[in-house]
């Protein structure tokens, strides 16, 4: 490997994690933080564009030491990152999401005094990622995964004035460090018996002996930290609280880092994993029971944040449920490819919904409604992204989506295990589902109260057919709408954005509320992207074979049309033109709190805290009371030697020759 | 009875009768004249023994120079003249010191008496040349410790004496009931 | 030729005197005193026990000569405490609470 390659992969972390230390120490200065954030950020998608440029055009992968060696005795520790394929194009996606995130942040959070504190956070999460992401070492995976745990506290709790932001900050830590417990504990079988830390190095010890229980052991407990980081059944119910935090925050966390990362360190052991047959089976039935509850919870949720929420619990079931059925040809490439579309739509839905939702001051569907109708310029982004959500060809989210159904496909007809049919049919179920809540909350979104009907009856006509946003238009509408003169926008830190602002132009007649220029290019490209990433399969960067098993993607065109229809003739007129409203308000409520689970969470924890209780009061009644005694007893012994001090040295003459004497009759008679 | 326990006996009880006036009377200055008199019989004692070099040195060491230090600290604390009953303790205690004496004395004559009462000695005369001997052959360690001692005990006098005399907290102020 | 109860005796009441004087004395140079007297029945009996077996390292007398060097320095830190305490109180007197 070429020196600039060691620098470039080393730079990839180290960029963001020294821009948020600098940015702790401007954290009170807005322009400094801004300036210091994106620079960060756009360093590190430099570099890993050239790494992904080097690994696929010079064929260069390899390992890059760090900081060297630990010398641990028998335990090797060579703490080295690794650079190939599949970490290229993560550190790639990673970067383009962190950037647009940090330019979305600095205008989402324009007002917030802790704007610093923020991006600084957002920086130090993103090299947490990047370290999981390049990490050739599980010690080195664990810190990434740690650093992501704690960063995601301080995001969600960015708010902590808020009750509720607080609790769900420390729900989302309590619940992902419970998980964890078991995901150190696999690690530690992982790398005692293969005697290093070194994943390839580990993987190919643990080649060597397929269908070991040992290695089945440590996987489920990996499964367990990895159902906790990707907030799968049943550890699911934090990422919902989640929405609590700033919106960039929830992209983040939802879009390329955080929950993808238990995807992402399962497709890097892939090779061993594929190994134990009933891991992969557990795999298949938390992802398929997690996809299909979380899509039907989205579906009946009263808060669009919270549906996006469901949907990414769903949406991450599918990418996991990819690598319980790939077979050992296919490989993690599905997974994969799943995860960079998922990031790109994903992020673009929550930039998207987080700046409508600053217009119209709300989150939930009541306030959302009609939404697009008054603020068309959000109209092309939501709509790209809920059909790439939803899965509709051409778009990122179809091709991978027919990617894990070909995975099972060929699971079924390759090894023809139970495996492939359950996740077979859930991510069928979940296609349905996933259009449906799609549906609903396009519908919300474009949805008209009755005098405005009257008054935009054309207008219906074009809302009625959300397939009639076309390619097209997504080109030439993002750079068009809405908006505001360029002059009114602070200069931006970043150049690549001036390119763009050339684009924009004016339509002051909207009367909207302000958007950065940055801010606006972040949804364009991520909207750009969710549109063609798709194509992604016909270059070399992810490692797939260009097919598609057509009558599968035939028939799940079919079921997404199908379920818009359904959804469109059950969707009232009346009201917000909610569909859910048909489930009742008392089964809304129901969705709302996720089915209970949180009383679930609550119900055990309160064991655990009476337990706790009872060993506190243990600790304070018994064991402090000796130590306490030992206090009372020196203080009675202190005080009554006090009263029999005379402070006459001539008395203590006496007691001393009369001990003298005692001391030596007894001596002497003893004798 | 030889001419040297006669002897032993006269001085010996100069020795025991100064002591005990050492320790009872009731002019301090006289307690430190007394001592000087016990101090340079034991010297004789000494001298019977036939341990004549120790004898010398107590005279030296102990009446020439511990006895006029005594007599200075006697002088230097301001030391009435004359009888001055309040420099004994109270009664009960003196009860008490009679006791502890009459019993540290049965309890060394119980141990030693039977023990060695019965024993007779010759005394050894002109023996200085073997004390020397081994003071600087078999015991010249010990010996120089010694030396260190001294010089600790000096520097420690010293520092003492050199002590402030009153701290900031001492609620007493200079006052003299002696005067 | 002397009986050896002769000396023991005198040790004894010599140590007896100087333990009453140290109890019996309020003035702390005359506790002083009996602390010296008690030192040299000690002496005493070294020096008898020193001429009773064959002692050919003269350990009797060479060790008494040693405990008069450490009394001379004994009662050269107790007389500098004494004028010390002298200076801090005013007065010597043991029997006295201490401040």
């Amino acid at each position: 490997m070429s020196e600039l390659v060691l620098q470039a992969t080393r730079l990839v972390v180290l960029a963001p994690f020294v821009a948020s230390v600098l940015g702790l120490f401007v954290a009170r200065r807005r322009f400094a933080s801004a300036v210091i954030a994106s620079t960060g950020a756009v360093v590190t998608l430099l570099a890993g564009s050239y790494l992904l440029y080097a690994v696929h055009h010079d064929s260069l992968a390899g390992e890059v030491s760090t900081i060297g060696a630990l010398p641990l005795g028998q335990l090797r520790m060579p703490l080295h990152l690794l650079v190939d394929e599949l970490s290229a194009i993560v550190v790639f996606a990673v970067g383009i999401v962190g950037l647009a995130i940090q330019l979305f942040t600095k205008w989402y959070l324009h007002g917030d005094d802790r704007y610093g504190v923020f991006t600084g956070t957002v920086s130090l999460f993103l090299a947490g990622m990047l370290l999981v992401v390049l990490s050739g070492d599980l010690v080195l995976t664990l810190v990434g995964w740690e650093v992501m745990g704690w960063c995601s506290y301080l995001l969600i709790g960015h708010y902590s004035r808020k009750d509720s932001a607080s609790r769900a900050a420390t729900k989302a830590f309590l619940v992902t460090r419970f998980a964890d417990l078991a995901f150190v504990i696999g690690l530690i079988i992982l790398a005692s018996g293969a005697g290093t830390t070194n994943i390839r190095d580990l993987m190919a010890t643990w080649s060597g002996m397929p269908g070991s229980t040992l290695l089945t052991a440590a996987l489920i407990c990996l499964l367990s930290g990895i159902a906790g980081k990707s907030a799968q059944f049943p550890f699911h119910d934090w990422l919902p609280d989640a929405m609590e935090g700033p919106t960039p925050a929830s992209a983040l966390i939802h879009a390329a880092t955080m929950v993808a990362a238990g995807t992402f360190v399962l497709a890097r052991l892939f090779p061993i994993f594929v190994l134990s047959d009933p891991a992969r089976l557990i795999l298949a039935v938390i992802t398929a029971v997690t996809m299909i509850g979380a899509a039907i919870l989205a579906f009946g949720q009263s808060d669009l944040k919270r549906l996006l929420a469901y949907s990414t619990i769903s949406q991450i079931a599918i990418m996991l449920s990819a690598l319980a059925v790939a077979p050992v040809a296919t490989g993690s490439g599905p997974a994969v490819l799943y995860l960079l579309s998922h990031a790109m739509f994903k992020a673009l839905l929550f930039l998207a919904i987080g700046w409508l939702s600053v217009l119209v001051a709300g989150t939930s569907a009541i306030a959302l409604a009609g939404g697009v109708r008054h603020h068309k310029q959000l109209r092309v982004p939501l709509g790209v992204g809920f059909l790439a959500l939803a899965g509709v060809p051409p778009l990122a989210g179809f091709v991978a989506k027919e990617y894990v159904l070909g995975a099972a496909h060929d699971n079924i007809s390759e090894l023809g295990s139970a495996t492939g049919w359950i996740v077979m049919v859930a991510v069928g179920m979940s296609v349905v589902l996933t259009a449906a809540y799609c549906t609903r909350a396009w519908l919300i979104l474009t949805h008209l109260s009755a005098e405005e009907e009257v008054t935009h009856e054309a207008a219906i006509q074009q809302a009625d057919a959300i397939e009639d946003v076309s390619i097209i238009e997504i080109f030439t509408e993002p750079a068009s709408e809405g908006g505001i003169p360029p002059d009114s926008a602070p200069a931006s830190g970043s150049t690549v954005t001036d390119v763009l602002a050339e684009d924009v132009h004016a339509e002051p007649e909207h009367g909207h509320a302000d958007i950065h220029r940055s801010a606006r290019l972040s949804v364009g490209v991520l909207a750009f992207l969710s549109v063609v990433g798709g194509l992604i399969i016909f270059t070399p960067l992810v490692a797939v074979e260009p097919h598609i098993t057509w009558w599968l993607a035939a028939s799940s065109f079919v079921l997404i049309v199908a379920s818009w229809a359904g959804v469109r003739y059950l969707a009232p007129v009346d009201g917000i033109g909610d569909a859910a409203s048909r489930l009742g308000a008392d089964r809304m409520e129901l969705f709302d709190r996720g089915l209970g689970a949180d009383g679930v969470y609550v119900a055990l924890a309160s064991q655990v805290v009476r337990l706790a209780d009872i060993v506190v009061v243990a600790d304070r009644q018994v064991i402090d009371a000796y130590v306490r005694g030992t206090v009372v007893v020196t203080r009675w012994i202190g005080v009554t030697g006090e009263r029999v001090h005379t402070r006459k040295p001539s008395s203590y003459l006496v007691w001393l020759l009369v001990g003298l004497l005692v001391v030596g009759v007894v001596g002497v008679t003893s004798w | 009875m030889t001419s040297l326990d006669i002897l032993f006996g006269a001085v010996g009880l100069i020795t025991a009768a100064s002591a005990v006036l050492a320790v009872t009377t009731q002019h301090l200055v006289h307690a430190a004249l007394w001592l000087v008199v016990a101090l340079g019989t034991l010297a004789g004692c000494y001298l019977i023994l036939g341990a004549e070099l120790v004898a010398l040195v107590q005279l030296l060491v102990y009446v020439g120079a511990v006895v006029v230090l005594v007599l200075f600290a006697l002088m230097l604390t301001r030391a009435p003249m004359g009888r001055s009953p309040e420099h004994s303790s109270s009664a009960v205690q003196r009860i008490a010191a009679a006791v502890i004496a009459a019993g540290t004395t049965a309890l060394l004559a119980a141990v030693l008496l039977p023990a060695l009462g019965g024993e007779v000695l010759t005394a050894r005369t002109g023996d200085t040349t073997a004390i020397a001997t081994q003071l600087f052959g078999a015991w010249v360690w010990p010996f120089e410790l010694l030396s260190v001692l001294l010089l600790m005990a000096l520097i420690a006098a010293l520092a003492v004496s050199r002590m402030p005399t009153t701290s900031p907290t001492s609620p007493v102020p200079a006052e003299t009931e002696s005067t | 030729m002397i009986h050896l109860w002769l000396p023991i005796a005198l040790v004894c009441v010599l140590a007896g005197a100087g333990a009453y004087g140290v109890i019996a004395r309020r003035n702390a140079v005359l506790v002083l005193i009996g602390v010296e007297l008690i030192l040299n029945s000690a002496n005493l009996l070294f020096v008898t026990m020193g001429s009773v077996r064959g002692d050919t390292l003269r350990t009797g007398q060479v060790l008494t000569l040693f405990l008069i060097t450490i009394a001379a320095a004994e009662i050269g830190v107790a007389l500098a405490l004494i004028l010390a305490l002298f200076r801090k109180r005013g007065h010597i007197d043991l029997s006295e609470p201490g401040a």
